[in-house]
């Protein structure tokens, strides 16, 4: 027991004993001895009783009086501690002692619990997905190809024939796909079921071989000649000065599986038309709980380009409603995700390796992300995530994925 | 009067363990198991075939371990606070038996035979104990054995033909032949080792540290080619980095809180490995759970622990670390090992977008139910169980399941055929049997609780204490949810230097320490503990605790709690004449003479003066004082890095850079320099 200062009050008080008891509401627990001291235990009984009777040394006690005080003191101390402990009470009122009361916790919520159900990777459909294509590989002139009925010019009131050698903003967005992700050159964007979005882009006409005239307050346009081709010129500088940029577009079909439809195309602002190069098109299992799409995908290198702009391994790719608080990672290197209206998650796949992706999705966007009506309830929030791991003597990966309420 | 000093403390030279370094234990336990002390056939069975036999095939200690007598579930108690290992029949719940011990138990585990090992940390021994054919007599001591200080947690390699000893102070892996328990090797590891499982061939043992972020390896089999060269162990990393959004930070983060380790083993390997089988008496095999059997993840260690991010130390913070991150100072993980690779595949901490209470902050063990591929942690911090799915890269964010236990969780067991776990909570003395097939988790849980016995090891006011200690999530602690003891595990230190409003501080360590060492603080600021209590409390963004003046509070509690943690028990150095010994005694003249002037402010080498140094040691930027409390020394070979700062890494290190303002040392030849290490490592 640790030594206590005795002096100047009595050892163990009725005051430290109704403190210690009475005071922190657990009289159960004492027994009643916190206001009568004829019944608290033991030593702690005499020297509360004499407390209560106001007694106290004449003058100062000799150092082995108080030695034995001190003793006395401990043993009351300890017996009274010891039947609160030991006491069927104390197993019910203690504990808020311990804590002061009701335990005061900081602000949070604790972690969600989820029930996390398997799949197995390898039953995931496999597609092998081209690398985009690369600037530095762009033709000198548009090769040969039907334009793709997907890709929509939209001239913004201006009539094409009207724009000349000049130039006009253009949004080109896409059509046919409730989810959708748009890039020409540099530029990015995500496009939803109504073609709305897409990216502003400036057209004149074929004709105009002049340079690029820059962007203009919105007054002074000149007028196209009459059937001359719109020119497009990228917003920002396609690539080494050329006209002709490399463009990528995805989109995503919903049912019982997701179809995504991957087009890399070659972009020719000069003719405000692009031609596609592959088209390739695959296939997402759902994972368990409905809410996550998934594929495996291997990187092919496109014709003419660096091997090495692929990797060799295998990864997995993660198609989901637009996300908040995504965190993703993997033991190696790897990981990449493309966030807007939808979200597409890239971890690899790797024997010794492991990923993983949490997120969060609010309640409204999956309701459009399953296609409900919006009278379907839904929480607030949900919790997603999946979990891909591989040890080095696992023949194939252990895989999961949750998607649970949040409160 | 210096020399009288010298005399009295030269007389005793308490030369503790440390081998190589320390004490080579082998040595010891070697010469005891040959027949010193302890003939090598006494810790053989009596009776073999007699009394209850092992459950599970975890091979694994804890400070709960399950056997079956007849068709009875039996659990086997390490109560540290009562010194004894009680035998509760689980089915009735009922204490059966009580067997008091020659120490204080740390963890017991069931061999293949029956017996019972116990690890007795303050005695630095094991001891074997054999059940009787009454399972409510006490069970029969056969032997004690001698291993390296501070002996914590026991396992055997799947033949069970060893038995595997970490040793927390002494910083070793001892094997032992789990028959007669003589000492095969000893191996030395670094700071901290906790809980230790064997690989599934047995080759190799994993071993926790509860500090550095790290997992050992050890070869168990050597080459008898080369079985004289020293193996070290190999050491992986289980540090990871933080993960918000789409940002990850580069920076790896810390790690403390290692205290337990669990093995993946498939729900058929659990159901086949009681031995011997009991005929006709073995319960049938629960139903297979939801969760596919192909699925379970196999080859993995798992390793509760708490993730740290201190701080930058070259600037000062508003507390320790950084406190308002949306990762916390401190976040749990369960780092995964791939066993075959030696790699841990959990290499991040991911925010999932919040701050979450109520977290296992202070995990403590862990155990693997191969029947459903979970995996099971005691929360000392929060009084839980919680029930992970282990098939995530961290399991700590699958929880599928969690049951309130009551106070001081530190050993959970599982009955794979029953499908039932056991949790011992050692502040309540309580044993919590939880029917894990049961889909609600708010089924009362069978409760089996002890009264306190009248010659605990724990007085009430430090048991109190000790509760207050391990609290997670008390705001009037901290606002973050850290308890006392995240930064000072086992009341020692998590071997962090942290940011802090006064500039870099290295944590000290309390156990053994703490009694009669005023002022505290590394600038010597509090008078006394209760001052500090609070103050560091403030620092911690937490409200405090009430104050009550005439009577006893929960701050008295803490600081009797403080006062009486006990501190490592090393062995003393047998043989004044041992190489070792000599050293030590020439180290220790070092200390005390004038040339060095170690001891000006080290009084009697364990004392302190009680005042502040200007010892030149100001890093430029974050300190905003230059002058330093003396330090005790005691323990002070477990407690690296060293300085206020943690700028030295090893005691060599501190001594080789002999700055002229704390003692000198540069002066000293290398051979003088190893024997004050040595005296240091004594103390």
């Amino acid at each position: 027991m640790p030594a206590r200062a005795l002096a100047p009050s009595p050892p163990f008080s009725v005051a430290r004993a109704v403190a210690l008891c009475g005071a922190t509401s657990i009289l159960a627990a004492c027994g009643g001895a916190a206001t009568a001291p004829a019944r608290l235990p033991g030593a702690a009984q005499t020297a509360a009783a004499r407390a209560g009777a106001g007694q106290a040394p004449a003058k100062a006690p000799a150092r082995d009086q108080v030695a034995a005080a001190r003793a006395s003191a401990d043993a009351a101390e300890e017996r009274l501690l010891d039947t609160l402990s030991n006491s069927p009470a104390h197993k019910a009122l203690a504990r808020p002692l311990l804590t002061g009361g009701v335990l005061q916790t900081r602000g949070g919520a604790p972690r969600a619990q989820v029930e996390p159900q398997s799949f197995r990777v390898r039953e995931l459909p496999l597609v092998a997905m081209p690398a985009p294509l690369v600037a530095s590989a762009a033709p000198a002139v548009l090769p040969p190809g039907d334009a793709p009925a997907e890709l929509v010019v939209d001239w913004r009131g201006v009539a094409p024939e009207r724009v000349g050698s000049t130039y006009t903003s253009v949004r080109v967005s896409l059509k046919g796909a409730p989810y959708a992700r748009l890039r020409i050159g540099g530029n990015e964007t995500t496009i939803g079921s109504r073609a709305d979005g897409g990216l502003y882009v400036s057209c004149s006409t074929p004709e105009a071989t002049s340079p690029v005239v820059p962007p203009s307050t919105g007054k002074g346009k000149k007028a196209a000649p009459p059937g001359a081709e719109p020119r497009l010129s990228a917003a920002r500088p396609p690539n080494r000065g050329g006209a002709i940029t490399p463009a990528r577009w995805e989109m995503l079909t919903l049912g019982k599986t997701a179809q995504l439809t991957v087009v890399d195309a070659w972009f020719d602002p000069g003719a405000c038309r692009a031609v596609v190069v592959p088209r390739t098109t695959g296939v997402a299992r759902p994972l368990p709980g409905g809410v996550l799409y998934g594929y495996r995908a291997s990187c092919q290198p496109q014709p003419g380009a660096d091997a090495a702009d692929c990797g060799a391994r295998e990864s997995m790719v993660i198609l989901a409603p637009a996300l908040t608080h995504l965190a993703l990672s993997a033991t190696t290197d790897g990981t990449e995700a493309s966030r807007g209206m939808f979200t597409r998650a890239t971890v690899p796949l790797q024997r010794g390796g492991g990923a993983s992706l949490v997120s969060r999705v609010d309640g409204g966007v999956l309701r459009d992300w399953l296609g409900e009506p919006a009278g379907v309830p839904r929480p607030r929030q949900l919790l997603v995530g999946v979990e891909v791991v591989q040890g080095v003597g696992d023949r194939e990966a252990t895989a999961v994925s949750y998607v649970e309420p949040l409160e | 009067m210096r020399l009288a000093l010298v005399g009295v403390v030269g007389g005793a030279l308490l030369v503790g363990g440390c081998g190589g370094a320390r004490p080579d234990p082998v040595q010891r336990a070697a010469s005891v198991a040959a027949g010193a002390r302890v003939p090598v056939a006494a810790c053989a069975r009596r009776h073999p075939g007699v009394g209850a036999t092992r459950v599970g095939a975890l091979r694994q200690s804890g400070t709960v371990a399950l056997a079956r007598a007849g068709a009875a579930g039996i659990a086997y108690v390490a109560d540290e606070d009562a010194a004894l290992v009680r035998t509760i029949d689980v089915d009735a719940g009922v204490e059966r038996a009580r067997t008091p011990l020659a120490g204080t138990p740390s963890q017991l585990m069931v061999l293949a035979d029956g017996r019972l090992a116990v690890a007795l940390r303050d005695k630095n021994q094991v001891q074997v104990l054999e059940p009787t054919a009454d399972v409510a007599a006490p069970l029969a001591h056969l032997c004690r054995v001698d291993v390296p200080d501070e002996p914590v947690a026991l396992a055997a390699t799947p033949d069970d033909a060893r038995l595997l000893v970490s040793s927390a102070w002494a910083r070793r892996l001892t094997v032992l032949d789990a028959a007669s328990l003589a000492a095969r090797r000893s191996i030395e590891l670094p700071r901290e080792p906790r809980a230790v499982v064997a690989d599934d061939d047995g080759k190799r043992a994993f071993v926790a540290h509860v500090v550095g972020a790290r997992m050992s390896v050890v070869d168990l089999d050597v080459d008898p080619v080369d079985a004289g060269a020293k193996r070290d162990p190999r050491s992986i990393d289980l540090r990871a980095r933080k993960v918000v959004g789409e940002s990850r930070d580069d920076k790896m983060r810390e790690g403390c809180q290692g205290f337990a380790l669990a093995k993946s083993v498939s729900g058929k390997e659990a159901a086949e490995a009681e031995r011997p089988a009991v005929a006709g008496t073995i319960p049938a095999p629960a139903a297979p759970r939801a969760v596919p059997q192909a699925a379970t993840p196999s080859g993995r260690v798992f390793a509760p622990m708490v993730t740290v991010e201190p701080g930058d130390v070259a600037v000062r913070s508003s507390g320790y670390g950084n406190p308002v991150d949306v990762v916390p100072t401190e976040a749990p993980i369960v780092s995964v090992v791939d066993a075959a690779a030696e790699r841990t595949l959990t290499r991040a901490v991911l925010s999932d977008g919040a701050r979450h209470t109520d977290e296992c902050l202070l995990p403590r063990a862990a155990a693997f139910h191969g029947g459903s591929g979970t995996l099971l942690v005691t929360c000392l911090g929060n009084d839980t169980l919680v029930e992970l799915d282990a098939r995530g890269a961290d399991p700590s964010r699958l929880e599928r399941r969690r049951w309130k236990v009551s106070a001081g969780p530190t050993g959970v067991a599982i009955d794979p055929l029953r499908d039932r776990a056991v949790v011992w909570s050692q502040f309540d003395r309580a044993l919590t049997v939880i029917d894990l097939a049961s889909t609600r988790v708010t089924d009362t849980p069978t409760r089996v609780s002890f009264a306190r016995d009248a010659d605990s090891n724990v007085a009430p006011l430090a048991a109190w204490g000790r509760e207050l200690f391990h609290r997670t999530d008390d705001r009037r602690i901290s606002g973050d949810g850290r308890a006392c003891a995240s930064c000072h595990p086992d009341g020692r230190e998590d071997a962090l230097t942290w940011s802090t409003p006064d500039g870099p501080r290295q944590t000290i360590m309390l156990a053994g320490r703490t009694r009669d060492s005023a002022p505290y603080s590394w600038l010597g600021a509090h008078a006394d503990l209760k001052t500090h209590i609070r103050t560091t409390f403030r620092r911690l963004g937490g409200g405090g605790l009430p104050d009550a003046e005439a009577s006893l509070d929960e701050t008295d509690a803490l600081v009797a709690y403080l006062e009486s943690m006990p501190g490592p028990s090393p062995s003393r150095i047998e043989g004044q004449a041992s190489d070792r010994a000599r050293l030590a005694h020439r180290g220790q003249e070092l200390f005390f003479a004038d040339a060095q002037a170690c001891a000006s402010c080290h009084l009697s080498g364990t004392g302190t003066d009680a005042s502040a140094h200007d010892v030149g040691s100001r890093a430029p930027s974050a300190e905003t004082r230059a002058t330093f409390d003396t330090p005790s020394l005691r323990f002070v070979s477990g407690t690296a890095p060293y300085f206020h700062d943690g700028r030295y890494a090893t005691l060599d290190a501190l001594l080789a850079s002999g700055d002229g303002k704390m003692g000198h040392t540069l002066h000293l030849s290398r051979e003088d320099v190893v024997a004050l290490r040595t005296y240091l490592e004594t103390l």
